[in-house]
């Protein structure tokens, strides 16, 4: 295990397999200014679309876990990443709004039969899948 | 007959190589690390997207992560990134002139492994193979040929034959296509489900939400 690791051998191959990935955009709302995280390189927007694919693994795979006491620690953790996230967007497009949300989007398609009806050919929407709202308490 | 022949031959493979396998994979972790500098407080710092306590939790328990470093040797989480900052391309240099070579490589392979560890969520397929070049690099003799360290120790003996370990090297890569491909293929009937129309991972994703 810790061999695998050391010598990267145990990452697996399966790059891409099997299939490519429905990837999902993290956006945030502030005062209804929709807003995505900011990157200053490609490579780091690339990082940062890694994470979306982790992201949709977990949703993918949500419930699959043996014990409920797992899949409530996983769904705990990833709100807490979600939260996170938000708290660092908030900061980075100085918004001033008291409420702020950051949702995981996954972009969905007309489907085959709508396709051949020509019905919403060339449409896609984003569909938000996970939301977690950060509000600002004034303590005074 | 023709892998026999190939594995048999006494004929020496060209050192050259060994020394582009050293140049290049030094050159290419170099430029790839350079390409986050811009945003590397965003992806490792204190106030990162994921903080390292998050990530802390993801992260492999067999490999060292900046964190764990910090609290081992009782230094400030941002004076220890600094340093790394800074290490892992000096080390990745050396290892590019062929200056202490092996001993660049083993550093610049432990520091690979503590970025990668530490931000376990930004990381891809590069990282993996990254790490498995600067692994071979640390394993094969890489600073005995057009090198800084055959000029300094000219005393030294030299290896004559690499070709034991391009073999090594090629098995793996084999390994590496054979398994990517066979991972494709066993998902067969899950290709076949999505070529009738019925589901794509973003469908499936949204019937287990609805």
């Amino acid at each position: 295990m810790a061999y695998g690791r050391i010598s990267g051998t145990g990452s697996g191959y399966g790059f891409f397999a099997p299939n490519v990935k429905a990837n999902g955009l993290i956006l945030g709302d502030c005062d209804g200014t929709i807003i995505s995280p900011e990157f200053r390189s490609y490579e780091s927007s690339v990082r940062f679309n890694s994470l979306s694919s982790r992201v949709t693994d977990y949703l993918v795979d949500m419930g699959d876990s043996i014990s409920i006491e797992k899949q409530q620690m996983e769904a705990q953790y990833y709100d807490l990443l979600f939260k996170n996230i938000a708290v660092k967007m908030y900061g980075q497009h100085h918004c001033r709004s008291d409420t702020f949300y950051v949702s995981y989007n996954i972009l969905t398609f007309p489907t085959l039969a709508q396709f051949r009806q020509r019905k919403g050919v060339g449409e896609h929407k984003l569909r938000p899948v996970k939301e977690v709202k950060l509000t600002k308490l004034d303590y005074k | 007959m023709q892998l026999s022949k190939y594995f048999q031959s006494k004929e020496e493979v060209h050192h050259l190589w060994i020394v582009f396998f050293r140049c290049g994979v030094s050159l290419f972790a170099l430029l790839h690390f350079g390409s986050i500098q811009a945003d590397f407080e965003n992806l490792f710092g204190l106030n990162a997207f994921v903080k390292p306590d998050i990530s802390l939790v993801v992260s492999s328990e067999y490999l060292p992560t900046i964190t764990g470093i910090s609290h081992f040797l009782d230094i400030k989480y941002a004076n220890l990134l600094m340093i790394i900052r800074y290490l892992y391309p000096i080390s990745l240099l050396f290892v590019f002139i062929g200056l202490f070579s092996r001993l660049g490589a083993i550093c610049a392979l432990f520091l690979q492994l503590t970025l990668t560890n530490s931000i376990d969520f930004f990381c891809y397929g590069v990282d993996a193979f990254t790490t498995i070049c600067l692994f071979y690099a640390c394993i094969f003799p890489i600073g005995q040929f057009k090198s800084v360290d055959v000029l300094l120790f000219r005393d030294r003996k030299f290896l004559i034959s690499t070709n034991q370990y391009l073999w090594v090297f090629q098995f793996h890569l084999c390994i590496i296509y054979f398994f990517r491909a066979l991972r494709n293929c066993s998902d067969i009937i899950g290709a076949m489900v999505s070529l009738f129309g019925k589901l794509s991972i973003a469908t499936m994703l949204l019937h287990r939400l609805m």
